[in-house]
């Protein structure tokens, strides 16, 4: 298929232009952060290329939260670096923030301040910021500007959350689960503004959400953390291309269990054969073998997946899956390092 | 057509592409009439709440064709004579269309002789009102519109 | 970036005040409420308005200063400031400026509606009116404290511990380097000035501590904590430690540093103990290289105590807030005083002196089990160190007592002693102890710890008791009752043994070994020498020129010490007890340690054992701090017997 090999070379094409710095948005590299003896992301190198829309995922606790402090400077990482762009946003905060919006992920703006007087103190202490626009977005929104936050619901703390950052007119956009709490219309208002805001200007946006129906749409890059890892990181094309779900008969189960190497994930089915979820550049081998065309798959011999399936397929576990086998944390980081030695 | 395209995040094929092909059906078969302004990247996108440079690729690979142009500073329109299938394409999507029908038809237990009856009166009925005779030339027909 | 700085700081300290506005409307309406109900009660209306003021502007204080980062750190909603480009150092001292100022806001506004009504609250009260000054002044400290208490309370996490840990590590340290310092003699400036140094300490860590925590510890919590206690806990610790640093090489006094000492050597010819008690009675003056330094030193005196076994040659420094060091004839034991810190209770304490050695550079004091409430008047060991006899004051007139060394023990006390001056007071032999008094005549009390009696005998009474003057000598068994114009010698049990007429005014008589010198305060130059058997004049001594100067003698021969005041330093003079002739030794020995300008003693009767014994007979042997050396009179040499070590 032309729109495979097409994503495969703009992968290329990212990694490319992710050694060069200033052209890429978010670099991280090698990046761990350590409370203690815990170790909540481990090794994390990922690049967000400018004008992308960059989806971080992962189950709670898999590192998300600590990841994005390190890049709002809120933390200083215990290894690796991280460039936003081009620069160190532990040691550049103030200067980097002129740049930035943050939606974070608990609405905290001041409970007592109105949205008129929050917008007076952040244009005192701003460079760059759209007074009018944020209150005419306000009122787009229906989010009154002269009631204290704490008694606007939470989607409305958060729409006004993103009408500041939006007013900044930032050039690179951090929402940290916007849409956590939302109901179904306010997440569409809040994506239908990031469609405006995209359309509008070159903007780059990282969001970490659980909506994954939702992100799949405008996102352009998804990146999966596992117990810290960065287990995926590709394109969203490229990934959906990359998994599949394929039904394998009982009786073509114990051929392919010898020639073929174990799937990412497996279950047994009603049926008496099992279903698998294969990482097709894992499992190469699988491509095109006649027992997975059968009549309930697609022309090419799969079951496509939506986001929300490859999220639990490569975050699972246990818990939907019976793995054949654990997932891996990538181990490249450390290869790396070793190449260095 | 309240509205002509739909979108389906969770199929392996990318929204782009979806996109592109269901626009490019719509001009092919008429639906979209040459000259016909088509709506803007940010309309669309919002439509289908997907990113704009999703749509914006998709209007890209068409203007690319040659079923879109884009007039500077007015918008995009469908082009004045656009470029229908190739003979090829043509026969993958209608080999593709018919494998479905096939497979439906032989879960359901047709036998042969009532599926050609079916899609005679598909043909028939839905053919009409896209403007195609009863004949059964209807893919040179949509070509030549 | 200063102008960034800057700004945000304004930023921030106006947002707070905004968001602190509630309080500063309820100050008003209290403030209202003064007047009306002051005047409905009938109360002193300023001084109500005055205290009902500082106390709101406290009470907000702390409150401001509470929830003024810690609120919002432990909410979660530090973030949003953090999202701004607001430098982490701003987000502190805005917050800090505002509510400081929005507490000093509140006091002045609850004053103010008083004042509207034409009360004037602070010209009524001077004293109320300093202490509304002294709260308005401490608010940034209250604020600042509130905030680091809030935090400590209302993070927590582990390193509450650890501040909790450093707060009783610093209120140790403190407590122990003060008392320290007490014993040491720091004057009450020095002490002051500790005070003033950990007073500095705290505002320093204060202003260190909440700026490191946001700055460093930005919105996490348990960064925030840690760096909060780093910050608040290194300088106050750090200073602390300096201080106890300090107070502890204060404690050490090095030889240089002494100026004035006296010297006590055992009287027995086997004994090894000398011990000095040493001290510097303007601190630089005698020491040019560190007067430049000297307003630094917080000492205003030196006072210690050092002992010595010349055989090692090392100084022993007893421990700070020890006093009155005793040695006992034998050289075995060494007694002391020793202070508490904040307490006037003294214990006696001893030491051995086979635990002491050049290598063992640390003492190891002993209990003796006696201890009083207050200093004794006076105490003295016993020649073999098993007693002590002890003038000492319970309630009323003075008591002398026996104690036993070791168990403590009370042997026998005497009845009440009036009191009057002391003129002699020690051990004459191994078991009897004598104190001699005098009011109207000199009066003798002997306590006898073998068989528990106590004894007193009086001379006869004098004419004029204003004249009186009692000598004892050495041996404690004779006594010299001078009184103007007449001298008369006695026994112990008060038998007259000798008397004379003293011409010239009002003698001046003291023992030195067997001689009795008599000189006449008013006749500088009249210096004589009496028998001291008979009180007859010594024929061959003829009357010297000397000024006032105590005598120092040895053998046969001696010292007559003179000092010279206008003179750079002391000087000392020769003087043959025989011929009466004098012979200035500093000028021939300028370069030994008798043209130092110190106070140098000599050793009498005694050589050290295991340290070889003067060749010539003619040699003296002299003590100072930085060792022994004998001056051979005839020759008129010097020569170092013994370099002492510095105390450690």
């Amino acid at each position: 298929m032309s729109g495979e090999t097409e994503t495969r070379a703009a992968t290329e094409t990212n990694r490319g232009i992710g050694a060069d710095e200033p052209r890429t948005a978010i670099a991280v590299d090698g990046a761990s952060v350590r409370y203690g003896r815990i170790e909540a992301v481990r090794q994390v190198s990922l690049a967000v290329e400018p004008g992308s829309v960059y989806a971080l995922l992962g189950r709670n606790g898999a590192g998300k939260s600590s990841l994005v402090r390190c890049l709002l400077g809120q933390r200083p990482l215990s290894a690796g670096t991280i460039r936003l762009l081009g620069e160190d946003p532990w040691r550049h905060r103030t200067r980097l923030m002129e740049r930035i919006g943050v939606v974070a992920e608990r609405p905290d703006l001041p409970p007592h301040a109105t949205a008129r007087a929050l917008a007076g103190f952040v244009a005192r202490v701003r460079d760059r910021f759209d007074r009018t626009g944020f209150l005419a977005r306000l009122e787009r929104f229906g989010v009154p500007a002269h009631r204290p936050f704490r008694s606007l619901s939470r989607g409305q703390q958060t729409t006004a959350a993103l009408a500041l950052a939006l007013a900044t007119d930032p050039e690179l956009l951090v929402l940290d689960d916007p849409t956590l709490g939302l109901d179904s219309v306010a997440r569409k208002a809040l994506y239908c503004e990031l469609i405006e805001t995209l359309a509008a200007r070159e903007v780059t946006i990282l969001v970490t959400s659980h909506d994954l129906a939702g992100i799949e749409r405008i996102a352009t890059h998804v990146g999966i953390l596992v117990n810290g890892g960065l287990a995926v990181e590709e394109p969203i094309d490229a990934l959906r291309d990359r998994f599949c779900r394929v039904s394998v008969s009982a009786a073509e189960l114990a051929r392919l269990e010898a020639t073929a190497s174990a799937p990412l994930c497996r279950r047994p089915t009603a049926w008496g054969g099992e279903e698998w979820i294969v990482d097709r550049q894992r499992q190469p081998e699988l491509e095109g073998q006649p027992d997975f065309e059968g009549p309930w798959s697609d022309a090419s011999g799969r079951e496509p997946m939506d986001l929300e399936a490859i999220f639990e397929a490569v975050t699972g576990g246990d818990e939907v899956w019976r793995p054949a086998r654990p997932i891996a944390v990538p181990e490249e980081p450390v290869a790396k390092r070793e190449a260095l030695r | 057509m309240a509205r002509p395209l739909h979108i389906d995040p969770s199929s392996a094929t990318p929204i782009w592409s979806q996109i592109e092909e269901q626009l490019r059906r719509l001009v092919t078969a008429g639906s979209l009439a040459p000259r016909s302004a088509v709506p803007s990247v940010r309309d669309l996108a919002r439509e289908l709440t997907v990113n704009p440079a999703t749509v914006s690729k998709a209007y890209q690979r068409l203007v690319a064709q040659g079923l879109l142009e884009v007039r500077r500073g007015d918008g995009t329109y469908v082009a004045e004579s656009p470029p229908g299938l190739e003979a090829g394409e043509r026969n993958e999507l209608l080999t593709r269309a018919a494998e479905r029908m096939v497979i439906e038809a032989l879960q359901a237990g047709a036998r042969k002789s009532e599926v050609e009856t079916a899609v005679q009166a598909a043909w028939n009925r839905l053919g009409r009102e896209h403007g195609a005779d009863g004949g059964d030339a209807l893919p040179e027909k949509a070509r030549t519109r | 970036m200063i102008r960034r700085f800057v700004r945000s700081i304004l930023a921030v300290a106006l947002w707070e005040i905004r968001e602190r506005r509630a309080p500063l409307v309820a100050g008003l309406a209290v403030g209202v409420l003064v007047p009306i109900v002051g005047a409905l009660g009938q109360r002193e209306i300023p001084t109500t308005a005055a205290a009902v003021s500082m106390t709101f502007g406290g009470v907000v204080a702390l409150l401001f200063g509470g929830t003024m980062i810690t609120s919002d750190l432990v909410e979660g909603r530090l973030g949003f400031l953090f999202a701004q480009p607001i430098p982490a150092a701003a987000v502190y001292w805005g917050r800090f400026a505002g509510a400081t100022l929005a507490a000093a806001a509140c006091q002045v506004v609850t004053l103010l509606p008083s004042v509207v009504v034409g009360i004037d609250p602070l010209g009524f009260d001077q004293a109320l009116a300093r202490w509304w000054w002294s709260v308005l002044a401490a608010l940034p400290a209250a604020v600042a404290v509130a905030h680091v208490l809030a935090s400590i309370v209302r993070l927590r996490t582990a390193w509450t511990l650890l501040d909790v840990g450093a707060a009783f590590a610093l209120t140790w340290m403190t407590t122990v380097t003060l008392g320290k310092a007490e014993l040491v003699g720091l004057d009450r400036h020095a002490w002051l000035a500790a005070i003033g140094f950990l007073a500095m300490a705290g505002l320093i860590a204060l202003s260190v501590g909440g700026p490191l925590q946001v700055a460093r510890g930005r919105t996490e919590r348990s960064r925030s904590h840690r760096f909060l206690t780093l910050g608040l806990w290194a300088v106050p610790l750090a200073t602390s430690a300096a201080l106890a640093l300090g107070v502890d090489s204060w404690s050490r006094v090095t030889l240089e540093e002494i100026d004035t000492w006296s010297v006590d050597v055992p009287t027995s010819s086997e004994a090894e103990w000398i011990v000095i008690e040493g001290w510097q009675e303007e601190p630089g003056t005698s020491v040019p290289t560190r007067s430049w330094l000297a307003w630094l030193d917080p000492r205003r005196s030196v006072y210690a105590v050092l002992v010595a076994r010349p055989a090692d040659g090392v100084w022993h420094q007893l421990p700070a807030g020890s006093d009155e060091a005793r040695i006992s004839a034998d050289g075995r034991w060494i007694t002391w005083l020793q202070r508490q810190p904040s307490s006037t209770a003294v214990d006696l304490l001893r030491l051995d002196i086979e635990t002491l050695g050049s290598q063992k550079r640390e003492i190891e004091p002993l209990p003796t089990g006696i201890g009083w409430d207050r200093p004794p008047l006076g105490y003295s060991l016993s020649p073999d160190g098993s007693w002590i006899g002890a003038r000492i004051r319970v309630e009323g007139p003075q008591r002398l007592a026996i104690h036993e060394v070791g168990s403590g023990r009370l042997v026998i006390q005497s009845a009440p002693i009036e009191d009057s001056g002391v003129y002699g007071f020690g051990w004459i032999d191994d078991t009897r102890v004598r104190l001699v008094t005098a009011s109207t005549a000199c009066e003798v009390f002997t306590l006898d710890a073998a068989t528990g009696t106590s004894e007193s005998a009086r001379t006869t009474r004098v004419a004029d008791p204003m004249s009186l003057r009692c000598v004892v000598d050495p041996a404690g068994e004779r006594i010299l009752v001078a009184e103007q114009d007449s001298l008369a010698l006695f026994t112990a049990d008060g038998q007259e043994l000798a008397s004379r007429a003293y011409e010239g005014g009002r003698p001046w008589p003291w023992f030195v070994d067997d001689h009795l010198f008599v000189r006449n305060p008013d006749d500088e130059a009249a210096l004589h020498l009496l028998d001291s058997e008979t009180l007859a004049s010594v024929a061959t001594w003829r009357s010297h020129p000397v000024r006032f100067s105590p005598v120092a003698a040895q053998g046969s021969a001696g010292l007559l010490q003179r000092r010279v005041l206008d003179a750079p330093g002391v000087s000392y003079d020769l003087l043959d007890l025989d011929t009466g002739r004098i012979s200035e030794l500093a000028d021939t020995l300028a370069d030994s340690p008798l043209a130092s300008g110190r106070w140098i003693r000599p050793v009498p009767n005694h050589w050290p054992p295991r340290i070889d014994p003067p060749s010539p007979s003619s040699e003296r042997l002299f003590i100072e701090p930085r060792g022994l050396f004998a001056v051979d009179l005839e020759a008129r040499a010097w020569r170092w017997v013994l370099r002492f070590e510095n105390a450690t």
